[in-house]
C-alpha cells in the first residue's frame, strides 16, 4: 500500500479524473472531498461488506420461509 | 445453456431463456455467479427466485422493489445506468433481494441494494446506492398486513 502524509487543505491526485482533498483532521476524524466523474463508484468500505454478508444471508433463507410474506402480500392483491 | 437445471430447493426446473438475466460483475459476495434464472413459483408469487445457473442450488429470494416500499424510486449512477445500458433511472426494473431472519422469523428487503435490471436486454447488476435513507434491512412486517383482519 503506497503511504502518503497529507496535511488539511492538501491533495492526492489519483489517475487524470480522480482528486481527493483533506478538509478536515480533527479528534481522530477525518473529512475527505473527492473529485471524480461520475462513472467512477465510491461508497464507504464497509457498505460494501456489509451487503457481501446480506446477500450470504440471503441466499441461505429457504424458499417456505418466505410463504406467509406471499400469503400476506396476494391477499393485499386480491383484496 | 441447459434445457432444465436441477436445484436442491426448486427440483428440476425449465430454463426459459427469456427469464435468464446476465449479471456481468455477479452479487457481491457471489461475484463468479453470473447467470441466474428469475424463478416465479406459483404458491410463492408474488416472491420470486434468483436461481444460478452456474450452481442451482445458490438462489436468492426477491421481490419487486415497489412491493417492499410504495414509491421506491432512487437515484442510479451513470456508471450503473451505463453498465445496464440504461439511459435514465426510471427505465430499471427494480427488485430488493429478501432475507429471512430466523432468529426474529422476520423478512426484511435489502432497499439499500436492490437489483436493477433492464429487462429487454436481460442485463442485471446490485447497485449500492448513494443514497443512505434506505435500509439494508427494510422490516416487511407491515407490508400488507392491513389486508388481515
Amino acid at each position: 500500500m503506497l503511504v502518503l502524509t497529507r496535511k488539511s487543505g492538501e491533495r492526492i491526485q489519483i489517475g487524470d479524473e480522480v482528486v481527493l482533498e483533506i478538509l478536515e483532521v480533527r479528534q481522530g476524524q477525518v473529512r475527505l472531498g473527492i473529485d471524480a466523474p461520475g462513472h467512477v463508484r465510491i461508497y464507504r468500505e464497509e457498505i460494501a461488506r456489509q451487503i457481501r454478508e446480506e446477500n450470504r444471508r440471503a441466499a441461505a433463507s429457504e424458499p417456505a420461509a418466505l410463504g406467509a410474506l406471499a400469503t400476506r402480500l396476494r391477499s393485499r392483491a386480491g383484496g | 445453456m441447459p434445457a432444465t437445471l436441477e436445484s436442491r430447493r426448486f427440483g428440476s426446473v425449465e430454463v426459459v431463456e427469456e427469464a435468464t438475466l446476465l449479471f456481468a460483475e455477479g452479487l457481491p459476495g457471489f461475484e463468479e455467479l453470473r447467470e441466474f434464472l428469475l424463478l416465479s413459483p406459483p404458491e410463492l408469487a408474488p416472491v420470486q427466485f434468483l436461481v444460478s445457473l452456474m450452481v442451482p442450488d445458490i438462489s436468492f429470494p426477491v421481490l419487486p422493489a415497489s412491493l417492499c416500499l410504495p414509491g421506491y424510486a432512487p437515484q442510479l449512477g451513470e456508471a450503473d445506468l451505463d453498465q445496464l445500458h440504461l439511459v435514465a433511472a426510471s427505465e430499471a426494473t427494480l427488485y430488493a433481494i429478501l432475507t429471512f431472519h430466523h432468529e426474529q422469523e422476520e423478512v426484511t428487503a435489502n432497499l439499500r441494494a436492490p437489483l436493477a435490471i433492464n429487462i429487454a436486454a436481460r442485463l442485471g447488476r446490485q447497485v449500492t446506492l448513494a443514497d443512505s435513507t434506505y435500509s439494508l434491512r427494510h422490516p416487511l412486517c407491515g407490508v400488507g398486513e392491513e389486508a388481515r383482519e
